[in-house]
C-alpha cells in the first residue's frame, strides 16, 4: 500500500502541491490526471524518493520514505521508477543494461536472462539488444527504458507517462497488455501518470486528477461518472471535473443559431 | 625492457665513444676521463640504471602478482589453487634470476658508470617495496597496511639514520612479507568479486547461476543512467567507520609531521587554512553533485523555512573543517619550535573530521531531505548518456 499523507511541494514561491492525500491500496493501478504543468511528474517523483516534500510523507507497505537508511533501502527494492525523460548509459548495449539492472534487483540470473530475451522480443527489440544504446532511436531508447521498469520485477511501479516519448503503436499495444496483466496480479501496484484517456480508461482501477496543486477528484472512473453525472467517456468525465465549464462552451459554440 | 634499456644506454655511451674517438684527433683539448666523469653524464646514467631497476621491480610484480595482472587473477580464480601451493607463473617474492639482472645493472653502475654500487639494489628494492604496499592495500589487507603506512614515511625523518633505518627497512619488509602471505590467502579478493551483489544475494543464487558481468567488470548504479544512479536499492558508498577514520587521519598527521621534519620548512598555517577550505569545498562538491533542496532560497523566504535541517546538515561538516583550519592555523603560529606537531596535529584532526563528519555519502543519500536531479555529467556528456 502506498500512502501520501499531506504532501505539499513547492521549488520556489509557486506551490506545486498543497496538501495531497492518496491511500493507493496493493494490487491496484492508479492513474494520476492532470493538465500539464499541474504537479503529476513532482508528485510521482516524491513517491518514487527523487524530490523530498515540502512538507508530509510517503509510506510504502508501511515503511516511511527516507526515515532511516534501512527502510529507504528495503522501499528502494520493492520500487521501480520510470521518470518521463530518464538517462541511459549509452556504450552499453540494452541487453548489457537491463542485465545489470536486473542484478540490482537480485533477479535470479537464469531467469533474468529469459526474461530480457522475452522483453527484448515483445518490445520488437531483439536485432536492437546487442547494439549500443547510442545506435537506438528515440522511440526504441524509450521502450529500453520500459523493459528497464519491467526486469526489475518490482511490486511497486512508478511509471511517469509510460505511453510517451516515440513509442510506435505496436509497442504501445504491448505495453498496453504488459500492464493489463500486471493490474490483473495482486502483488503488483502501479502509480501512472498519463495524458492518454483511453489507455487509463482501458487500465486504471482508480483516477487521481490533479489540478490547481491539489487532488480534486480520486476515484474509479464509474465513480467519476457519478460525482460529476456525466455519463460520457473519461475525456468528458475529466473535462467536466478540470474544467467545468468547457463542455457547456463547446455545447454552446454549436448550438449558436444560423444568421 | 632488455631492449630499450641497451638501447637508451648504448645510446648515451656511444655518444660518449664518438666523444672520445674524436676527442683523440685534438688531444690537449678534451681530456675525456674528465668528461665521463662530469656530474651531468653521472646523473644521466644513474636516471638509466635507478629508472631500469625500478621498471624491472614493477615488471616482476605485474606480471607475476595476481593483484596486478586481473587476467591472470580471473584464471586463478577459476583454478583449483590455493595458497598453499607456489603461484603457477612463479614466485612474487626476488628470486636468483633477480639477482642475475641486479647483479648486471650493479657491475654497470660499479664499473661502467663509476656510480655507488648500491643504486640498482637500492632502487630495485623501494620499488619493489612501494608497489607490494599499494597491492597490500588493494586486497584489502588492512592491519600490514596501516603498519606499513606508518613505517615509510619514518624513513624520511633525520634522526633514522643509519643503523636505525636499517633496522625499520628490515620491520617494513617483514611486515610486508606478512601482509603479502595473508593477502594470497584471502584470495579472491573482493574486487575480483562483484561488489554490487549482496552477501545474501550471493548466498540465495545456486552455483550454476551464471555470474554476470559486464566488460569484465561489474556495473554498479553510476553506470546505470538515471534514475538508477540515485535510486539503486544497492549502495556503493559504504561509510568510513569510527576506527578507519581515526587510523587514516593519524596516518595523514604523521606523513605531514615527517615530511615537514624532513623538509625543515617553515610554518605553513595559511596552506593548513587552504587546505581546510579545499577539503570542505570538495566534500561539498561530491555530496551535492546531482542533489538540490527541496525547494530554494525564494521558496525558503516565501514559506518562512529559512533552515531546512534535512538539507542543511550537509554544510555542518565542511563549516567544521575550515573551523578547525582556522583555529588550527592560530595555534600553529603561537606554537614557536613545537610546529611540526603542531601542523600534524591541525592535519590530523582535519582528516579526521571530514572522514568521521556526518553525515556519511550513504545516509546522506539514503536520508537526507534532497530532490535529485541528474548529474551535470549527464547533460554535458551526451556521448555517455543520452537523455530519452
Amino acid at each position: 500500500m502506498i500512502k501520501v499523507v499531506d504532501v505539499s511541494h513547492h521549488y520556489g514561491l509557486k506551490p506545486v502541491l498543497s496538501h495531497v492525500d492518496l491511500d493507493i491500496p496493493d494490487g491496484k493501478l492508479i492513474a494520476i490526471m492532470g493538465p500539464n504543468g499541474v504537479g503529476k511528474s513532482t508528485l510521482l517523483g516524491i513517491i518514487a524518493g527523487l524530490i523530498s516534500p515540502a512538507r508530509g510523507q510517503v509510506e510504502i507497505n508501511g515503511l516511511r520514505r527516507r526515515a532511516s537508511e534501512e527502510t529507504e533501502l528495503k522501499i528502494r527494492r520493492q520500487m521501480a521508477f520510470l521518470p518521463d525523460h530518464p538517462w541511459l548509459p549509452e556504450f552499453l548495449t540494452a541487453r548489457e543494461w537491463l542485465l545489470a539492472v536486473g542484478q540490482l534487483y537480485d533477479i535470479e540470473a537464469d531467469h533474468l536472462m529469459d526474461h530480457i530475451h522475452r522483453l527484448l522480443d515483445l518490445f520488437d527489440l531483439a536485432d536492437q539488444g546487442d547494439a549500443p544504446i547510442r545506435t537506438c532511436s528515440n522511440g526504441q531508447k524509450k521502450k529500453i527504458a520500459i523493459c528497464g521498469a519491467l526486469v526489475t520485477e518490482a511490486s511497486v511501479l512508478v511509471l511517469d507517462e509510460p505511453f510517451t516519448g516515440g513509442l510506435d503503436p505496436s509497442a504501445i499495444l504491448a505495453l498496453r497488455r504488459v500492464l493489463q496483466h500486471l493490474a490483473e496480479r495482486s502483488d503488483v501496484t502501479i502509480v501512472m501518470a498519463s495524458q492518454i484517456p483511453e489507455m487509463v480508461e482501458l487500465l486504471a482501477h482508480r483516477i487521481a486528477v490533479l489540478s490547481g496543486t491539489r487532488v480534486i477528484a480520486y476515484d474509479t472512473l464509474d465513480g467519476l461518472r457519478a460525482k460529476t453525472g456525466c455519463p460520457g467517456s473519461l475525456p468528458e468525465v475529466f473535462e467536466k471535473i478540470v474544467h467545468p465549464q468547457t463542455l457547456d462552451h463547446i455545447e454552446k459554440y454549436f448550438s449558436r443559431p444560423k444568421t | 625492457m632488455v631492449a630499450l634499456f641497451v638501447l637508451i644506454y648504448g645510446v648515451l655511451t656511444g655518444g660518449l665513444w664518438l666523444i672520445q674517438l674524436k676527442a683523440s684527433f685534438t688531444p690537449g683539448e678534451i681530456h675525456i676521463d674528465d668528461f665521463a666523469d662530469m656530474q651531468e653524464i653521472k646523473a644521466i646514467h644513474m636516471v638509466i640504471l635507478a629508472g631500469a631497476a625500478g621498471a624491472y621491480a614493477l615488471y616482476r610484480l605485474v606480471r607475476f602478482h595476481p593483484a596486478a595482472n586481473w587476467a591472470y587473477a580471473a584464471w586463478l580464480r577459476l583454478s583449483p589453487w590455493t595458497s598453499a601451493k607456489p603461484l603457477p607463473f612463479g614466485p612474487v617474492h626476488p628470486v636468483w634470476q633477480d639477482a642475475v639482472v641486479i647483479g648486471v645493472l650493479t657491475a654497470i653502475a660499479k664499473w661502467h658508470a663509476h656510480l655507488d654500487s648500491a643504486l640498482p639494489i637500492v632502487a630495485f628494492g623501494m620499488t619493489y617495496l612501494i608497489v607490494i604496499t599499494f597491492l597490500v592495500a588493494m586486497t584489502c589487507t588492512w592491519p600490514s597496511f596501516i603498519a606499513a603506512a606508518f613505517l615509510w614515511p619514518s624513513l624520511l625523518l633525520p634522526e633514522v639514520q643509519g643503523w636505525p633505518g636499517i633496522v625499520l627497512i628490515v620491520i617494513l619488509i617483514t611486515i610486508l612479507w606478512h601482509g603479502h602471505r595473508k593477502s594470497l590467502r584471502s584470495f579472491p579478493w573482493p574486487f575480483l568479486t562483484n561488489t554490487n551483489r549482496t552477501k545474501a544475494a550471493a548466498s540465495r543464487r545456486s552455483n550454476s547461476n551464471l555470474d554476470i558481468q559486464l566488460g569484465g567488470t561489474s556495473a554498479g548504479p553510476s553506470y546505470l543512467g538515471w534514475p538508477y544512479l540515485v535510486l539503486s536499492p544497492k549502495i556503493e558508498r559504504r561509510p568510513v567507520s569510527a576506527s578507519t577514520s581515526f587510523f587514516l587521519s593519524a596516518l595523514a598527521g604523521w606523513w605531514a609531521y615527517c615530511i615537514i621534519k624532513r623538509s625543515e620548512m617553515d610554518p605553513l598555517p595559511g596552506l593548513v587554512l587552504a587546505f581546510a577550505v579545499g577539503a570542505a569545498l570538495l566534500r561539498l562538491v561530491i555530496y551535492c553533485a546531482g542533489a538540490s533542496p527541496p525547494f530554494n532560497v525564494w521558496g525558503r523566504l516565501a514559506s518562512g523555512r529559512l533552515l531546512q535541517p534535512g538539507f542543511d546538515k550537509v554544510f555542518l561538516t565542511p563549516l567544521a573543517v575550515v573551523m578547525v583550519g582556522l583555529f588550527g592555523g592560530m595555534i600553529i603560529r603561537r606554537s614557536g619550535s613545537w610546529y611540526p606537531a603542531a601542523e600534524a596535529c591541525v592535519i590530523a584532526l582535519l582528516s579526521f573530521v571530514l572522514y568521521a563528519g556526518r553525515p556519511t555519502l550513504q545516509n546522506w543519500i539514503l536520508t537526507g531531505r534532497l530532490r535529485f536531479r541528474p548529474p551535470a555529467a549527464y547533460t554535458n556528456n551526451a556521448q555517455m548518456l543520452r537523455r530519452v
